[in-house]
């Protein structure tokens, strides 16, 4: 994916037009600093777009992890007492259809699991040059 | 933004998301966690099929909005939900011929839905037909794909219903069918040895209720 064909999708797709460049603002300072991106927050996020609407934040987050353009991948960590372990996607996605999470080391199922989970997102594998 | 607001997002864990999901409606994001982590084919379309279930619902709320759609716009609308969820969501995608709308995922997952306004029990079967013999191949991490049936006159089950009846009489090998537990009488699925691949090919089946005819406003009564 490259970042005209990024922007020209994200034209296609994204309504109201006013909307669209709030996403193509983070499609391009995701093109900008793929190699120095190693864990972007929905902190981080909000502050590249400059929005405070969380439903704008999580929509432009949603709309460019998906397969439509890809530049981002979300990644989860589980975070228990600054004790902080990575967790594959396999994993989250029994524990999101099961409602059930077992900690990786303990072996002991994580009482509201969901509260501890933390999401954040590195580039893509599919961002090429652009 | 200021400081406390940038600090409660360097908190944001999954239970806040699923709770602003409910707050704030936006199409999608209670499924976008399964949608980002599905790691096989089934799970894809087992999260696919859960996210047309919410877009089924949003359709069917405003039937009047949708009275004099088409084919085609109706399915634009579908799929405009779709890519808003970032799904890889294409309409009139050349895949053996122009397919209504089709979704692709990683590992080359495919999904393909063909979409037809109910006029005639043979019209479906004319969908059901391209599905099957024109665009899917039936492959590995494609054999699963959908009939969307917009019905627009009244007693959508009764459609379904008869619909479910007139494919079993189609002679289709291997044919099995089997209810769908979220709406048993609005959508069923079958499964059949696709031609083109030899193995089992499922489709979903899948009413929208669309009729639309309020009966609140009338002539007022002779008295």
């Amino acid at each position: 994916m490259k970042l005209d064909h990024a922007l020209a999708t994200i034209a296609e797709d994204i309504r109201p037009s006013e909307n669209q460049k709030v996403f193509a603002c983070l499609a391009e300072y995701v093109f900008a600093h793929k190699k120095d991106i190693k864990h972007l927050t929905y902190s981080s996020i909000a502050q590249v777009i400059g929005t405070q609407r969380p439903e704008m934040l999580l929509q432009v987050a949603q709309y460019l992890s998906g397969e439509r353009v890809k530049l981002l991948e979300m990644k989860f960590e589980l975070i228990i007492d600054d004790n902080i372990i990575p967790l594959d996607d396999e994993t989250v996605y029994h524990a999101e259809i099961t409602g059930s999470l077992i900690h990786p080391d303990t072996g002991y199922p994580v009482k509201d699991y969901d509260r501890y989970i933390y999401p954040y997102f590195i580039p893509s594998r599919e961002i090429e040059n652009g | 933004m200021g400081e406390t607001e940038s600090n409660i997002l360097d908190r944001f864990t999954l239970k806040d998301i699923k709770e602003l999901a409910d707050q704030l409606g936006v199409a999608g994001l209670a499924g976008s966690i399964r949608r980002y982590t599905a790691s096989t084919y089934q799970q894809f379309i087992d999260t696919l099929y859960s996210d047309l279930n919410s877009i089924v619902s949003t359709l069917q709320e405003n039937p009047e909005l949708r009275k004099d759609d088409g084919e085609d716009r109706l399915t634009l609308e579908i799929l405009s939900i779709l890519r808003g969820m970032g799904y890889a969501a294409g309409h009139e995608t050349k895949i053996g011929g122009h397919t209504d709308l089709s979704v692709r995922g990683k590992n080359n997952y495919l999904w393909i839905g063909e979409a037809k306004i109910h006029g005639s029990y043979d019209y479906l079967f004319q969908g059901f037909q391209q599905l099957c013999t024109r665009y899917t191949t039936g492959d590995t991490n494609q054999d699963c794909g959908a009939l969307i049936i917009y019905i627009k006159n009244k007693n959508c089950a009764a459609v379904v219903k008869e619909w479910r009846e007139r494919i079993t009489a189609q002679g289709l090998t291997n044919l099995s069918i089997s209810d769908c537990e979220d709406r048993p009488d609005f959508v069923f699925h079958t499964t059949h040895t696709h031609e083109r691949s030899g193995t089992p090919f499922n489709v979903k089946h899948i009413g929208i209720s669309l009729y639309f005819n309020p009966q609140d406003k009338g002539k007022a009564p002779i008295t």
